[in-house]
This record gives structure tokens, C-alpha cells and sequence, in this order.
């Protein structure tokens, strides 16, 4: 899903490096002390992730990771990926400098838009937080897809197309994409609940169901 | 839309790659994904360096393709692979120059040459009268090209397949080291802000 260079027109590159610049500033702002260093391990995560190849019969696929990224994370997600997409850029030669502000895009804005979906239901109870978590995964891919056809759109190819092409092949990454993100969660929420976003929330929910429950039976 | 589905596997690629060499007259030419994976049916557009779309062609099931060279001139060979995937080699003109001298002298060099070999064993008491320079020049040349091909094809080959090797772990930790050396840095400045 990186978008090589020379592909796009100029408006294109310069409107996505104009909205990424936003969104990372936007992130930068939220970034706060204790969540730096975790978002830096997502970096790190989401860097190398599309490295792991997944053999899927002819071809093969690799984990994107930007559902989980983002559901942790929310905005920070954009600093986050600018990074790891960066390195990604001058080290692998994957997408290019000109094409960063898009990919970015494309990579992070599913992830935000996917936190403001699904971060509330983390903390219910398992079923509907591991339908979430799947449909955090699964959706974050989609939407990535759907703006490599927007991207595209404007060049060469009709939005149609491209977005079908690119969500037909990206269809086994999503149902692994959802799995994983499965598995983080419940991970997480045995281990360290309180790195899972809205902790403070759900905690301060859970003491008032107590306390409701209490009363009751105390009725 | 055909094109798409055939192409489908491509997408999960980072990067795709072009190479391509001259030899004789036509440019050989191979496209890679990242990863190994070959550049089924992508077009490859032909430019001449003023920018002048010189011709159009598609790889094949192995990702190769080949053309005779269309002009003298530069080439920029661009290969499109859909969904965002482009990649770029450039012949310099040199490497076409080089050929073309060697077919014209093959050109002169040819016809003569073959009752000079006829007569060569014959005279061996003095075969370098026999073959008067020139001629000499252009079979040795033409010989020399042949083997030199013969061999540089390979390495050609094994050029472009180091071109267009994946990441290295050195890469891969440089990278990650990168991002930890950054949030460091996120650090210092966010407990610089606290103490002020």
C-alpha cells in the first residue's frame, strides 16, 4: 500500500503532506510524557510489520498493524506512522519522500478514525470487546484501501477500479489483521489493562457499577 | 479490470523494480517486486530522455521483456505495476553507442571475413598477410563481443538481483534504533518543559 513516487500529481502530494502535517500536529499536541514511549514501541511495531510475510496460497501478504496502532494510540497515530513510514522510505526504498505526506494518509487516518469507533468498547466484556477489536483490525485495512483508491483517483484510474482491486487483495489481510488485533487486546487486557485506551474511563465506569450494584443489594 | 485481478497478488509489495541491459541490438529487461516476486503483465513505457515516448510494451509471466532498441538515444524505461507501484531504470547512452558501433563495424566486418577465415588455414605460413588489418580488428571485436556477452549477461543478472534484494537486518535494526533514539528525544524536551 505504498504509493511509489512519480505516481501521483503534485496537487494530490501537496494536499496529503498538507493534511498529514495536520494530523501530526494535531497528535503531537495529545502526545503525553508517559504515552511517548509507547508510542514509539507501536512506531517500532509498525515499521517492521511490513516486513513479516504471511504466505497466503500464490502470494503472499504482510500485517499493516495500523488498527491496533491506532486504537491505542487515537491521533498520536499520525507522528507515529510519519515516523516509522519515514525510516521506512530512506531505508527500504518503500513509497518515497514525495509520496510520505499521502502514505501517511492513508495509513493513519483509518487508524484514528477506527479509535474514535472502537477504543470505548475495549474494556466491555470479552465478546463484544473481541468483536471490536476484530472490527477494529479488519476496518482500519479497508479504509486504508479505499483511500489508496481516492489517491488514485485523481491520476490515472477510476475510483471504482482501483478501490476494488486494492480491497479484493487486501481481503486476507484483513481477517489477519482482525485476529491479531484479537489477540493484542485480550493479551493486554490480562496483563496491563491500564496501556488499553480509555482505562481511566472504564475503571472510573466499573467502580459506579459497583457501587450501583452495592446499593442494590444493600436495598 | 481484467489486468487488476491478474495483478491482485502484486499489491501487498512495497516497491516494485525495474533492470534492464543491452545486448546487441534489443534491451532485455526484467521487473521484481520486493520480496522476489515478479512483475507479471505491468506495462513498460519506453521515454527518450527529451521526454518523447519512444514505445509500449508488457512484461511477461516471468516478468521479462525485451525491444529492439528503438532509437539512438537515452532510454528511460518506466514500469507500471498498478496500484501505485512505479519504478525507473535509465540506459545511458554509452551502453547503446558501444552496441552500435560494434554492429556496424560487425556489418563491414562480416562479409569479408569469411573467405579470410576460408584462406587462413590454408596460407598458415603467413597468415597475417593474409588478413589485412582491418578485417583482423573487426572479427577479433566481433569475437570478443560475443564472449564478453556471453559472459556479462550473467552478471547482469546478478546485478539487478542485488538491486533488488529486500531490507537487510542492519537496516531493519538501524531503523527501529531510529525510532527509540527519537523518543529520547520526546523525552528530553517533554521533561525540559516540566522543570521550566
Amino acid at each position: 500500500m505504498h504509493i511509489s513516487e512519480g505516481v501521483l500529481s503534485a496537487p494530490v502530494l501537496g494536499a496529503g503532506m498538507a493534511l498529514a502535517l495536520a494530523g501530526t500536529a494535531v497528535g503531537l499536541k495529545k502526545l503525553k510524557e508517559d504515552k511517548i514511549p509507547q508510542a514509539a514501541i507501536l512506531s517500532a511495531a509498525f515499521f517492521v510489520a511490513s516486513l513479516i510475510h504471511v504466505p497466503i496460497g500464490p502470494s503472499s501478504v504482510h500485517l499493516i498493524l495500523n488498527g491496533i496502532l491506532g486504537l491505542m494510540l487515537g491521533w498520536v497515530a499520525f507522528p507515529s506512522i510519519l515516523i516509522a513510514l519515514l525510516l521506512q522510505g530512506v531505508l527500504f526504498q518503500f513509497g518515497g519522500i514525495t509520496t510520505l505526506g499521502v502514505n501517511t494518509i492513508i495509513m493513519a487516518t483509518p487508524a484514528v478514525v477506527c479509535h474514535y469507533l472502537f477504543a470505548g468498547f475495549v474494556h466491555k466484556p470479552d465478546t463484544i470487546s473481541y468483536a471490536a477489536s476484530f472490527a477494529c483490525g479488519f476496518l482500519s485495512v479497508f479504509f486504508s484501501s479505499l483511500l489508496v483508491g481516492t489517491a488514485l483517483m485523481f491520476t490515472q484510474e477510476s475510483f471504482l477500479e482501483v478501490a476494488w482491486a486494492v480491497v479484493l487483495a487486501h481481503l486476507p489481510v484483513m481477517f489477519i489483521e482482525g485476529l491479531v488485533a484479537i489477540f493484542c487486546v485480550g493479551f493486554l487486557k490480562k496483563v496491563q489493562p491500564e496501556l488499553l485506551p480509555k482505562w481511566s474511563a472504564a475503571k472510573h465506569q466499573d467502580i459506579l457499577d459497583s457501587k450501583t450494584k452495592m446499593v442494590e443489594k444493600q436495598i | 479490470m481484467l489486468f487488476f485481478i491478474l495483478s491482485s497478488g502484486n499489491a501487498m509489495a512495497h516497491r516494485v523494480t525495474v533492470f534492464a541491459w543491452v545486448e546487441g541490438d534489443t534491451v532485455l529487461g526484467e521487473g521484481k517486486f520486493s520480496g522476489g516476486k515478479k512483475a507479471q503483465n505491468s506495462e513498460i513505457i519506453v521515454w527518450d530522455l527529451n521526454g518523447k515516448e519512444r514505445l509500449r510494451t508488457r512484461t511477461n509471466k516471468k516478468g521479462e521483456f525485451s525491444f529492439p532498441i528503438p532509437a539512438k538515444t537515452a532510454m528511460r524505461i518506466e514500469l507500471i505495476a498498478g496500484m501505485g507501484h512505479k519504478a525507473e531504470w535509465t540506459i545511458p547512452l554509452e551502453d547503446i553507442d558501444d552496441t552500435a558501433t560494434i554492429k556496424s563495424a560487425q556489418d563491414a566486418g562480416i562479409p569479408p571475413s569469411e573467405p579470410a577465415g576460408n584462406t587462413a588455414p590454408k596460407q598458415t605460413a603467413n597468415p597475417v598477410a593474409a588478413i589485412d588489418p582491418e578485417q583482423l580488428e573487426a572479427i577479433v571485436e566481433k569475437a570478443v563481443t560475443k564472449a564478453l556477452n556471453k559472459k556479462i549477461t550473467p552478471l547482469s543478472k546478478m546485478v539487478a538481483d542485488l538491486a533488488q534484494e529486500g531490507p537487510t537486518i542492519n537496516e531493519i535494526l538501524g531503523g527501529i534504533g531510529y525510532i527509540f533514539g527519537l523518543m529520547g528525544v520526546a523525552i528530553y524536551f517533554s521533561s525540559r518543559k516540566k522543570k521550566s
